[in-house]
């Protein structure tokens, strides 16, 4: 890092700063901005396609994470709601903590379907990428491919 | 007179829990299963607040706030929002352009949601029907208590 920085400035100041240099020189000259330019525009464009490739989330992997974040919150919703109910005793009668608990567990049964469905949907594109709609990088331990596709 | 809670939401055990708990406090709660019923029942009897999900068949919840904001007899009504789509939603955006009082993300508290409730409209002796005038101020646009923080299910 510091030599490319010391490397870069000594070519700036050969390409820009140096009305000393002679004639003949000018090849040295060229060849020093061309270095300058290199230098400095790699990186930013590498900077830039690191910056678009990680803020620029493929549109089908954002809906589907808004799917995935919808189905499983909202059986968790019922779930959180209920116990809180319970737990403060707001149920007064068997009749009311018996729905409750009912609720619980349906909306328990609920969420574990859409994991499993989840996991199902992870499992078989790992299985089979030719079934590629969006390319994520996730590295789960039942599946060795790295580009996993959703 | 009591006040008026209507709910709205296609979850039958999100609204069984609000329901309970904002029933049990003293208000006088309905329920819609859509935003086209929750229309159907506002233009019946006006309720003194609405609780919408977003995300509804038939008639969504921004749709639902859209046609209320558009009539006069309904555009000072407060809502606040329930949903499990917290994280794409911008509070100020919804305060701002829909009058959202406020954002309460999925899974959300039933206690936090009858104090939300309560700081929100008149306690439930103590009704009237000028709903508008009870109206309270967004803080900074954005929602407060559960509301804060949409993305924090």
């Amino acid at each position: 890092m510091l030599w490319s920085t010391a490397a870069i400035g000594a070519a700036v100041a050969l390409a820009t700063a140096a009305p000393w240099l002679a004639t003949w020189a000018w090849p040295l000259r060229f060849g020093c901005q061309v270095l300058v330019i290199g230098a400095v525009g790699s990186p930013l464009w590498l900077m830039r396609r690191r910056a678009s490739r990680e803020a620029g989330i493929h549109p089908s992997l954002v809906r589907f994470l808004s799917v995935a974040d919808h189905e499983m919150k909202t059986p968790l919703a019922g779930i959180k709601a209920y116990l809180e109910l319970l737990a403060d005793g707001d149920a007064d009668d068997e009749a009311t903590r018996e729905e409750f608990l009912v609720g619980i567990s349906s909306q328990t049964e609920r969420l574990e379907r859409t994991i499993d469905e989840l996991l199902e949907l992870v499992r078989g594109e790992c299985a089979a990428p030719s079934r590629s709609l969006l390319e994520v990088n996730v590295g789960g331990e039942n599946c060795e491919r790295q580009d996993l596709v959703v | 007179m009591s006040v008026k809670i209507l709910l709205c939401d296609d979850e039958v055990h999100i609204v069984r829990a609000a329901e309970f708990k904002l029933a049990r406090a003293g208000y006088d709660v309905r329920c819609a299963a859509d935003g086209q019923e929750a229309w159907e029942i506002i233009q019946q009897d006006p309720p003194d607040l609405l609780i919408t999900d977003l995300q509804m068949p038939r008639l969504g919840g921004l749709q639902l706030i859209e046609r209320l904001r558009q009539r006069p007899d309904t555009n000072g009504l407060p809502v606040i929002v329930l949903t499990a789509k917290g994280f794409e939603l911008k509070p100020q955006e919804l305060a701002e352009r829909w009058g959202v009082l406020a954002v309460v993300g999925k899974p959300f508290s039933p206690r936090e949601l009858l104090h939300l409730v309560e700081s929100s409209v008149p306690p439930p002796a103590a009704a009237t029907t000028a709903a508008a005038g009870a109206m309270p101020t967004v803080v900074g646009g954005a929602p407060a208590g559960p509301a804060a923080n949409p993305t924090a299910h």
